[in-house]
Order: structure tokens, then sequence, then C-alpha cells
């Protein structure tokens, strides 16, 4: 889908209100041409070359109440745009939002979060550009076209000669695109950065402040600025030059028409009358031109956003990021839906073969992992610190996008991970969960409508209890950016009770040793499974859950090293007994 | 104009402004000439109307359209530089307000951060002071430009008639007025529509950092309520700002009809009375058109001072924010290790919820102090006290004897070291993560650090070495090699105390063991506060600090406690430290 279909697609989601605001700024444009021939006419009833018999005074009176009922009507016009544009940045907001959360590529998404959020500002403004510019575009067409016919008649070769330098000037514009196109890229590109560094040390403040960096940390982002302030004035420099060209044509045709028209004036058949409207309409006809230069302009800008919009999800159709909707402005929000539990979603066996995922431009990533996890099992991935056990899992969950494998859900093929490896089906924690700034109960039920009773179940299964119990205003504590006024613990302990209030029949944990102590993991362990019969697929290499596993898969530079029950493991493989035996040097010092 | 906010304009435009004056000065001329430009023109047209009418020679009409043509190339080149010089001023201005904005921001205490997304910080210290753009680099001209022409134009309408020219004079006198009282009625909804836009892309950024958390938990449909919600709210805030940016805009539209129904009017009577040329009526028609420009310029110049005023409040609103942490004296901290007291210290981060309750010890210099407890009771508190990002509430804090309240927050966090548990990584090379982009930590020095951690290997391997460029959320780097860079960062910095929370949790027992030979350099000539997780960490401590609830539990010697069968450490060591240190 191209940029312009895209458009067409944006401007079909408000006909109504899209077509009445070309109504409105149609009129307010062509309000321009009345005043104008009433301009030409007072000028010719006061020096008696008129041919209509008016009274200039009627005609003031005329001139003066047209211009006063446009603006009033004008109230009306910005009333309806608002109602129409902004829903429409609204709408790619959404779109772009929609697809993210559908992507293939969500953990891409979650590494560039502070550019994409620039996506979401200024790659969308600048695509809904020329929703607006096509606004103006209509009643600056109309009014040139007449102003354009109206010279014409009164003398045409003034006309031509008036008008020539605007064509010139839309000619020239064409020749000039892809440099258009390179700064404009280059202007996105270094706000993006700089941007995005403003967030990074706002994150990292931590950081900055362990290291007294602050000054230098400022200084980073002034140099990052001033490429962006270079980059800028490249980009509003060739954009302003043509600005200017359009408003200096005025200046340039009133001195042509001067020179063809000195002749005709001296004789009196190029009217005074004829000179005020000329003065009027050839800098009409040149904005109408100029309009069409800006609408040009304003879509190889949109052009260049929408493809990086685009490119934000590689995997979606394009044609789904100006797909019409809803979007719930009234704030009367949608319901939301439990997904339903039915027989297709019970896990009796689930089988991964040779799943392959390599990161860009890097050898690391998992090659081939085979496994199968029946119901009821517990299962454990292990192995040393790079050895592809997040990377396998978030595969499996289509978290990242895999390159090649199959997996079967009871005997099915699973065509896309990422819709399918969800509640009831199945649910994650990850090992540095994100949690939003809202409060600990919206966190942990995001958007479910579960009674009290299961809210408190998830977080006795959560081993959270206490914790709730000591913060602040309980449930309702606001739990800040990204979780930050929960200590490390106790935000993994609440993205657990997240889990586990969806009762999914696959829990997928990423290594919970930083949340749990080994006491309170066992408990959790047996409470999750007295409830009833759950499916656990556990990152870890703590003792106690290898001895808890029913099947155990090492992993070694991304490939399966062995796999098996822990006892046979221990005597077979020596990557086992490595980690193992790590764990029990630590085990032997417990007497110091 | 609001007095206070006159000087705070004036203090603005002195900061950032006068710096560059000499540009400022070129980009005034090249305004004065588009001025003089503009009040040439109707001159040149009525001269050719009354010339031509009275039946002049050809040639000097085609003179006159010729100077026109020159007047308008002349204009094209004042105005793309004028633009460009512009744009320049006011981007070195910015970037300077951004700066400055950032640094202040950065200094703030904790309890400013914690309440606000990095979504919002990008917003507020950059989208703001873009609104503040066009008031730095083109408001004081343009109104002085604008002000300028409106005199000129005023002016030639006096040499033709001093009635109309005194008319139109009062009548614009009382347009401005009438523009500038109704300047204040749209500021709130301006800074109510920008609150709502940072809201709303804080609350987007949020969401796409825990966009893994949001899908495989079936938060989507949730995720895309609270956007609806976002937007809705802006969308509300936007039709406000709109409206009122329009009750500015219609004023300025109907005072121009009115200007023209004067001109006109003065134009029938005097033309009749044989006062005036039909030149005449053209030429003061022709300024009186001319005047809607200065006008309108300035009623946009004083819409985007209001955008501008919004911006301000609101970056103001930043700056009034002080950091909780007041310095009373500068006083020096001696080299070398140093040693730690707390001091009946007592800190709660919200009224009456103390985390720290009559916190005392003391630790020798050169000594290690494992501090143990369970999660939630002030262990990580005592570390952040320590480095003073925040001061207790009561009680005080002591490095080798100096009350850190009465030395510098710069000179207390250089004496002290910190490892925190997760590494932040910013987007630039493994040399800028090291030094946080100080380039003149010799590369030699860098190179030493690396070695004493074991990890010139890894550097060596890297495509660039040191200037391999790293990314901010660490892809390419281990969890392993992430932590040791922490480590590095503080042994470059080299202080007296270091604070280590235990990050090892996470790591396989491979990488355990290669972080514990770092943790012992780290260690040596130093004083040092762990926050345990593991026994072999323990063992190495001196002395042993059990937390709960925020009080001291039991204190004392490593070895005294581990032999005393009734210790709580003793307990600990017996049922498994990993039980209850999460």
């Amino acid at each position: 889908m191209t940029m312009w279909h895209a458009l067409w697609r944006l401007m079909r989601y408000r006909p109504w209100l899209y077509v009445l605001s070309i109504l409105f700024w149609g009129i307010d444009d062509v309000v321009p041409i009345v005043t104008g021939l009433l301009g030409r006419a007072f000028f010719d009833a006061l020096t008696g070359d008129a041919v209509v018999g008016w009274d200039p005074w009627t005609l003031l009176a005329l001139f003066v109440m047209i211009r006063l009922a446009n603006t009033a009507m004008l109230t009306g016009g910005i009333a309806v745009w608002v109602r129409c544009w902004w829903p429409i940045e609204c709408l790619l907001r959404k779109n772009l939002m929609r697809a993210i959360l559908d992507t293939r590529h969500a953990r891409h998404v979650a590494d560039q979060s502070g550019e994409i959020t620039n996506r979401f500002r200024g790659d969308v403004g600048s695509v809904a550009l020329p929703y607006e510019n096509w606004v103006d575009l209509w009643g600056n067409l109309i009014h040139s076209g007449f102003a354009l016919v109206v010279l014409l008649r009164t003398d045409w070769l003034i006309a031509l000669i008036a008008v020539a330098p605007g064509l010139v000037i839309v000619g020239a514009l064409q020749f000039i695109h892809p440099l258009f196109q390179k700064f404009r890229a280059l202007n996105r590109e270094t706000t993006e950065k700089a941007t995005a560094f403003v967030g990074e040390m706002f994150r990292n403040v931590l950081a900055v402040k362990s290291g007294t960096g602050e000054p230098r940390i400022v200084q980073r982002y002034r140099a990052l600025n001033d490429e962006r302030r270079k980059a800028t004035l490249k980009d509003q420099v060739i954009g302003s030059s043509f600005q200017a060209l359009q408003w200096n044509l005025v200046h340039l045709t009133t001195g042509l028409v001067l020179i063809v028209s000195a002749t005709k004036m001296r004789s009196g058949e190029f009217t005074v009358g004829d000179f005020a409207l000329f003065m009027a309409f050839v800098p009409t006809v040149g904005r109408g031109l100029g309009m069409i230069g800006t609408v040009a302009t304003g879509h190889i800008r949109a052009g260049v956003s929408w493809k990086r919009m685009v490119e934000t999800v590689p995997d979606a159709d394009p044609a789904s990021l100006v797909a019409h909707g809803p979007l719930y402005l009234d704030g009367a929000l949608p319901a939301l839906s439990m997904p339903p539990r039915t027989d297709a979603t019970r896990l009796d066996e689930l089988s991964i073969s040779g799943l392959t995922y390599r990161y860009p431009d890097s050898e690391n990533g998992i090659h081939g992992v085979t496994l199968r996890i029946p119901r009821g099992s517990f299962t454990v991935v292990t192995g040393r610190i790079g050895s592809g056990k997040t990377t396998f899992v978030q595969t499996l969950l289509g978290v990242l996008p895999r390159d090649s494998g199959d997996v079967l859900w009871n005997g099915e093929v699973i065509r896309d991970f990422a819709s399918h490896f969800v509640p009831p089906r199945a649910a994650y924690t990850p090992q540095t969960p994100g949690l939003f700034s809202e409060s600990l109960r919206d966190n942990i039920l995001m958007g479910r409508q579960d009674s009290v009773a299961d809210l408190e179940r998830a977080i006795r299964l959560g081993v959270m209890e206490t914790d709730v119990e000591e913060l602040d205003d309980g449930l309702d504590t606001l739990v800040g950016s990204r979780g930050v006024k929960l200590s490390g613990g106790q935000v993994q302990r609440a993205a657990a009770a997240r889990m586990l209030i969806r009762q999914p029949e696959l829990l997928v944990f990423d290594d919970l040793s930083s949340a749990l102590d080994v006491d309170t993991e066992q408990t959790m362990w047996e409470r999750v499974f007295e409830s009833r019969a759950a499916t656990c697929l556990v990152i870890s290499h703590r003792r106690a859950v290898l001895r808890r596993a029913d099947h155990i898969l090492v992993l070694k530079d991304g490939c399966v090293e062995a796999e098996g029950t822990l006892d046979a493991l221990l005597e077979s493989c020596e990557e086992m007994q490595r980690l193992w035996r790590g764990e029990l040097a630590q085990a032997d010092e417990t007497t110091p | 104009m609001h007095a206070v906010e006159t000087r705070r304009y004036r203090a603005l435009i002195a900061e950032y402004l006068i710096p560059q004056w000499r540009r400022v000065a070129l980009l005034a001329l090249f305004l004065l000439a588009g001025v003089g430009l503009n009040l040439l023109h109707p001159q040149i047209v009525r001269h050719f109307i009354d010339a031509a009418r009275a039946g002049a020679a050809v040639r000097n009409l085609v003179i006159a359209g010729c100077i026109l043509l020159a007047a308008g190339v002349a204009g094209q080149i004042v105005q793309v530089v004028g633009s460009y010089l512009a744009e320049d001023v006011g981007w070195v201005a910015t970037n300077r307000l951004r700066s400055d904005l950032a640094l202040h921001c950065l200094r703030l205490d904790l309890r400013f951060h914690n309440d606000r997304t990095p979504g919002e910080m990008i917003e507020r210290v950059d989208g703001d002071v873009t609104a503040l753009s066009n008031f730095l680099s083109q408001f004081t001209l343009q109104i002085v430009g604008s002000a300028l022409f409106l005199v000129g134009a005023l002016t030639m309408v006096w040499i033709e008639d001093w009635q109309l020219g005194l008319t139109l004079t009062a009548f614009s006198g009382s347009a401005i007025a009438l523009l500038i009282r109704l300047r204040h009625i749209a500021v709130p909804a301006f800074e109510a529509e920008r609150e709502a836009f940072a809201e709303q892309f804080g609350v987007i950024e949020e969401r796409l950092a825990g966009v893994e958390d949001i899908r495989t938990n079936g938060g989507d449909g949730y995720t895309m309520n609270r956007l609806y919600a976002v937007m809705g709210d802006a969308f509300t805030k936007v039709r406000r700002s709109a409206m009122f940016g329009h009750v500015l805009y219609g004023t300025a539209d109907a005072l121009f009809a009115l200007s023209y129904a004067i001109v006109f009017g003065f134009g029938i009577v005097r033309y009749r009375e044989g006062a005036f040329t039909i030149g005449a009526v053209y030429l003061v028609f022709h300024y009186t058109s001319m005047l809607q420009a200065p006008l309108q310029q300035l009623t946009r110049q004083l819409q985007d001072l209001q955008n501008a005023t919004a911006g301000i409040v609101r970056i103001d609103e930043l700056y009034g924010t002080k950091s909780a942490l007041v310095e009373r004296a500068a006083k020096h901290i001696p080299t070398g290790a140093l040693a730690v007291e707390f001091d009946h210290v007592s800190f709660r981060y919200v009224e009456d919820e103390p985390v720290l309750r009559d916190v005392a010890f003391r630790l020798p210099r050169g000594r290690t102090l494992g501090l143990l407890g369970r999660t939630g009771s002030g262990k990580t508190t005592i570390t952040r006290l320590l480095f003073r990002l925040y001061d207790p509430d009561e009680g005080s804090v002591l490095l080798s004897g100096v009350d850190l309240r009465d030395a510098s927050v710069e000179v207390a966090r250089h004496r002290v070291g910190m490892v925190t548990q997760d590494v932040q990584l910013f987007n630039g090379t493994v040399r800028d993560n090291l030094t946080l982009f100080d380039d003149a930590v010799p590369t030699e020095r860098i190179e030493e650090v690396l070695s004493d951690l074991d990890m010139m290997d890894w550097a060596n391997g890297l495509s660039d070495g040191l200037d391999t460029p790293l990314d901010a959320t660490g892809a390419g780097l281990s969890a392993g090699e992430a932590q040791l860079l922490a480590f590095a960062r503080v042994f470059l910095k080299d202080p007296g105390v270091v604070i280590l929370d235990e990050p090892s949790s996470r790591l396989d027992p491979a990488t355990e063991r290669q972080m514990d030979n770092a943790v012992s350099r780290l260690l040596a000539g130093r004083t040092g506060i762990i926050i345990a997780h593991r026994l072999s960490t323990v063992r190495r401590v001196d002395n042993i600090l059990i937390l709960e609830s925020g009080r001291i539990a039991e204190e004392g010697e490593r070895e005294r406690l581990a032999a005393d069968p009734d210790s709580r450490f003793a307990q600990l060591l017996r049922t498994g430290l990993e039980d209850e240190l999460a």
C-alpha cells in the first residue's frame, strides 16, 4: 500500500466531517474572489470606469459585511475541523499500537521504545499533514482557477505573463524532490536520536548519578542536539526558500504586470480597478500553485514517515495502519471480554521441533531446539548465561520472530505463535517484567474483571500477600513508572501474580530466583499444582527447581546440549555437572 | 504584559540570545531590509498609476516595473537568509535551554524521577522547549520588524492625509491593545493541551517498553483502552485550545474588515473632494492592506507567545522543583578508604510510613559490611542514603566524620561507588559507557581497569575494541559482561566506599565465580557495603547487619555472630541463606 492509498483511506474515515471541512475552508478561500471583485468595482465606480452602476458606499458596505460573515462562519469551520483531524491522528496511533501488539518483533519494539514513541509523535503528524493540506488545496484551487479565468478575460496576455513565474516554481520543485527527501530523513533521524537519548538519560538516572556524570551526559545530549540542529537547518532552508519564493512571487508578478500593462493603462484600456483586481488575484493564482508545491513537499515528508511507520511493524499489512475503526474518544470505552476456555485451549501436549532464531547481524540465537512438553509436566530449561534460554522461550511465545521450526499444540501446527500463546493457553513472566504507572491492582488485572477472591488467590499464589499488606495503599498503591516504587522482587512477584490470575494452561517463568527464596518458590509451585493441573516451562539454575523437574533441557551456545531427568544428566552431561557443581561449591560453604 | 512574565521573557532573552548577539544583529539587519522593501512597494505602484493616467512616457513606466521586479528578487534573498539566521539562532538558543533543563532535572533527587516516565520527560525537556523555539528566535525581531513596518506605513498615510493617518493610528493602537488583552485567555487551554500530549506519549512509551508483558499475558485489549482514554482526554483539550485560538484569529480578522471600511470611506470622500488622486486612494488602500500583514504577524507571534508562555510555565515548573538535597557547606572528604557511620537515622518516603527507624551503626575504614534482610526491610534505602540520593529525616549519615549534608552532593557521590542490580547502559561506545562520556579518561587507565577485572580478552575481542558501539538495551552483551562493565565504572572512579547490591542472583554459577574475583578486587583497600544474596559473598565480609522492618535486628562481627548459636545470623546460616534473603 502506497502512501497515496493510505491517505485515501484516511480521507474516507470521517467523510462527512471531511467534506464539511473542505466546504468551510473552501468558502473561506473563495470569499477573497468576491471581495477582490468588489475592490475592482469600487475603484472603477470611483473613477467612473464602472460597468455596473453601483454606488461606492454600497460596495463598501457589502465588502465589510462579507468579511465579517466569513469570520463568523469560520468558528463552525474550526469546530468541524478539530473533530475531523484529531481523530485521524488518533486512528493512526491506535492502528500502529494495535499492529505493535500483534507483531512478531515485540522484543525489538520494547528495546527501541524511545525511538518508536517518536513514530507515534512526529511520523504520525507528518502522515496526517497531507490530510490537512488537501482541505486547503480544494478551496485554493477553485479560488485560483476562478481568479485565473477572471484575469484571462480581463486581459489574457497580461494574465499569462503574470502567472508564468508560479508555473516555473512548481516545475522546479519536481526537480528538487530527492534532495528534499534526503534532508527530511536526516532531520527525522537526528531528531529521533536526540529525543531517544532524553529517554535514556532519565531511565538511567541512577547510573548517571552513581557516575556523577550529569554534566557529561548533558554534554553528549548537547552534541546530539547540535547534529539535529544542522540537519534541521538544511531541511528548513530548502523549505523556506520555496515558501519565500511563493510570497515574493507577488512582487515579481506585480513588476511584470506593471511592465506589460504600461501602454494599456496609459490608454485607459486597463483601468485602475483592473490593476487592483490583478494585484488581488495574481498572488492568489500564485498561492494556488504554491499550495500544490506545499502539498507536494508535504507528501514527500509523509512518504518518508509512512515508510518508517510501516517498517516499525514489518510483518503487519500496511493497510491495517489506516484501517477504519472506533476510537472511543468520548470516553465510553469498549468492554473487555475474558478469553473463553474451550477444549481447543486445553493443553494435552506441546511439541517443539527444530526451533531456530538468530539475532540480526550476530551469531547469537538458538538453533534447532526440539522439546516435548506433556500436560501437567514441569520442564526446566537451564544453561549458562548467554546459552539462549530466554531466546528460546521468547521465540516460542512469538516475542521474537522464529526463522524456522514447528510447534504443535495437541498435534496441530501453530501458524502464529504470538496470537496462540496468550491466556488461557499460555502466559509469561519475563526476567525483568514491565509494570506500568498505575495501581498495583490494575497492573495485576490488566483489564480482567476477576472477583476480589480471584485476585486474592492470585496474590497468594504469587506469594505477594505480605507485600500487599505492607504497601501504603495495598492494592491501590501506585507503582510508579515501570514499577519503580516497588522493589525488584516485588515487581517480579507482581508479574507472577499477573500471570497466575489468568490461570493459563502453560505457565512460562523466566528465572524467579531474584524474586523468591527457595522455600517460597517451593511453596508457590505447590500452591500452583494443588489448585489444578498446570503445565510449567521454567528457566532456572536453582538446585531446588532442577530437583523438582520432570524433564530438564540443557542449552549451550543456542543448541540443545542434553536433555533428560536430573539424575541421568548429572551422570552423562558435563555441562550439567559443571552447572550443578557451581552451586554445590556454594552449598559446601554453608558452615563458615 | 504581566510584570513577572515580562521579566521572565527578558531573562530568557538575556540568557540565550545575547551570547549570539552578532548573528542576532545580522538577523535584525535583514529584517529591516525586508521592512524597507515592503514600504517602497506601494509608492512605486502609486507613482505608476498616476503617471500612467497622466499619460507619462512608456519608458518611465517600464522602469518603475523593473524597479519593482528588482525589489522582488532582493526580497527573496533577504527572506531566505533571514529565515536561515532566525532558525539557526533559535536552535542554538533552544539547544542550550534543553541542555540546561536536562542538567537541572538530572540533578533533582530520586523522588522527582520516581514519579515520572521517560516518555513524559522527553515531552517536557524536548517538546516544551520546542514550543519556545520560535519565541527565542523570531519573536522579538518579528515584533520589532512588524512595529517598524507599522510605524513606517502609518507615517506614509499621515503624509497623504493627517486625518486618515490619525484615524488609522488610533485604530491600530486599539487593535493591538485588544489583541494583547485577549492573549491570556488562551494560555490555560494551550497548557492543558500540552500536558495531555505529554501524558499521552508517556503512556505510549511505557506500553512499548512493556510490550512483551502485555502480549504474553493477553493485556492488549486493556492497553488499547488505556490509549483510547488518554487520546480521548487529549481530544477534549485540543478542542478547547483550538476554539480559544480562533477567538484571537477571528478578532484580528474582524478588525481588518473594519480598517478597510475606514480607508475606503475616507478614499470616497477625499477623491470626490479632489484632495486625493486615484493613485493616492490606491496607495492608502495598499498600505492598509499591508497593515494586515504586521498586525497578523503580531497576532501570530502573540499566539506563539501563548504557546511559549505555556511552555515557559511548564519549564519553570521544572526549574521550580528544587532538589530536596540542600548543601549546607562544602566540607572536604578525605581520600582513601572511609569510615561509614549512621547516627540514629530515620527515613520515610511518604508520611507515616517509616522505612528506616533509628538506625545506628559504625563501620571502620577498610572493613566490609554485609547487609542482610528481607525485601522491604530497608537495605536499599541504607545504600541510597549513603550515596546521598536522599537525606535522612532524622539523624545523619557520616563519611569519616563528615556529615554528608555538609559536603556537596558531587563530592559525596564521587567518594562513594555504587553497583546496582540492573546495569543501565547508553547508546554509545564501550568507552562512553565506562566513562559516562568522559573523554578525559586516558585509554591506558581504562585498559588498566579492564585487565584488573580480567576483561581485556573480552575488550580485544570486540570489533572496534573500546570504540565498539553498545546498544542501550545491552543487546550483544551477556548479563555477566554487563555487570563487569558496572564494576569497571566504579573502578574508574576509585571511590573510598563501595556499595554493592549483589547482582549475582541472576547469574549462572560459572559466571558467578568470575564475578567473585572482581568483587575481591573492588573491595581491596576500600570500605564496602554489600547487600548479599549468596553465602560465598557473606563469607568475605567482616561485619554483619541484619535489618527487619527498618530496624537493626542484629549487628556485629561476622565471626562472633557465627560462633554464637543463639544469634539470628547463626540461625540464618543453619536454615540456608537463600531462603531468607530474597
